[in-house]
């Protein structure tokens, strides 16, 4: 088991066989969001990292540098898929958080919608989002 | 851009819409991949899916005579390198690839037009490209008919792909039957039981016993009445109460196949007609 930051389209393409929920995060569909991390390959505001069983992907967490001072100073977690126990998912959670000491950045949040999974790895819920659905 | 051209007309050449954009649609076992051939993503149609800007090229096209494309290989950018893994994780061969022409401003989900829709054969890659060889229709395995390329039929009639409408079962009456002859010769076989039409067994397969237990076969040359003639002589007379099979057979022609003749199938079989016709001859048929 390894956690290996994706560096390449080459290793981003590898999500394409990894049978994640995406569908139920974004308004895309699975091979959509690949291709569209793929594009994202060589941008450094956009991470990803992957946790590897030999050649498989067990899970994996799509994080967004936000930090645009004075307006913003955080990361985002658009997404975060696993499999896994939450042993080694703290281990990937532990990459974000050197990404973000790197950057000089104090805070990590993450969409809603990942709340109840993140608020066992210490996360604290500070706020609510309100929603209009234009039809 | 010529300077006796109005600013109206630069800028509706320039505008957006009139500028058409190739998406391509690989539909893959894990997932439908988009690409446009174009420097930014194209989202077709509105709020619909995003098509990755990829660089593309096409080649080795074959149209048909009414300028559909039967065959070409589609070249996809792989400087990055995710093509590469793409195949590695899952196949391309005998999946759909679709190529659609739109305008940039098309909002319609119909407003498309199909120019390719075919099956991936095995991709080639090099560093630089992915080139997917693709068909329409079902890939060929070979690139090449699997029989003689001439004028007249050249499947076995009343086999597997002469008889898929069963116009030429040889499995059963009426093209087949067997029987014990009157009466015969080297060249001629009679037996009264056979009380089919003139001509109906030209060109079948006669298969006797000869001296009871040696089987020999020949083609029918003429049959009427009873009588079955043919040019090639068996090795010995055949005598009163050989044992014989007959199956009808045809002269491999469009005419026959139509069946409006005594002899090859029981009905219209052109639709499983084995030859190719436009193929130019000097003589009729």
């Amino acid at each position: 088991m390894t956690v290996k930051r994706l560096e390449t389209a080459e290793e981003m393409a590898g999500l394409l066989a990894v049978k994640d929920d995406i569908e139920e995060y974004q308004p895309c569909t699975h091979s959509e969001w690949v291709q569209w991390l793929v594009s994202q390959a060589d941008n450094p505001k956009v991470a990803v990292w992957a946790n590897f069983e030999e050649n498989r992907i067990d899970s994996y967490i799509v994080v967004f540098d936000l930090v645009n001072l004075p307006l913003s100073d955080y990361l985002f977690i658009s997404y975060a898929f696993s499999v896994l126990g939450e042993e080694q998912n703290s281990e990937v959670l532990q990459r974000v958080k050197e990404w973000a000491k790197s950057l000089g950045v104090k805070r990590i949040t993450a969409t809603t919608k990942l709340a109840e999974e993140l608020m066992k790895y210490g996360f604290v819920k500070i706020a609510d989002v309100v929603e209009l659905k234009v039809e | 851009m010529a300077k006796t051209l109005s600013t109206a007309v630069q800028i509706q050449q320039a505008a957006q819409e009139k500028r058409p954009v190739n998406l391509v649609i690989l539909e893959l076992d894990t997932g439908t991949l988009r690409y446009a051939s174009s420097k930014t993503n194209v989202t077709f149609p509105v709020a619909g899916n995003t098509y990755v800007a990829k660089a593309l090229t096409y080649g080795d096209i074959s149209t048909s005579a009414e300028g559909q494309i039967g065959r070409m290989t589609v070249q996809l950018d792989n400087t990055a390198k995710d093509m590469f893994t793409y195949a590695a994780i899952t196949p391309f061969k005998g999946r759909k690839l679709t190529i659609w022409k739109i305008y940039r401003g098309t909002s319609g989900v119909t407003d498309y037009e199909e120019v390719f829709a075919g099956i991936m054969e095995e991709p080639n890659f090099d560093y630089n490209w992915i080139s997917i060889p693709t068909t329409a229709g079902i890939a060929l395995e070979k690139k090449y008919p699997e029989r003689a390329y001439g004028r007249s039929c050249a499947l076995p009639f009343g086999g597997t792909k002469c008889n898929i409408d069963g116009n030429a079962t040889l499995t059963g009456a009426p093209l087949y039957v067997t029987g014990a002859s009157d009466r015969g010769g080297v060249t001629v076989l009679y037996d009264n039981a056979l009380d089919q039409a003139a001509d109906f067994w030209n060109y079948g397969r006669l298969t006797c016993l000869v001296s009871g237990s040696s089987e020999e076969r020949i083609v029918v040359d003429f049959f009427s009445g009873g009588t079955v003639e043919f040019d090639i002589a068996f090795s010995t007379n055949i005598s009163g109460g050989t044992q014989y099979s007959l199956k009808a057979g045809c002269p491999k022609t469009w005419v026959a196949c139509s069946g409006v003749s005594a002899w090859g199938p029981t009905a219209d079989n052109r639709n499983n007609y084995g030859g190719f016709l436009h193929v130019r001859v000097k003589q009729d048929y």
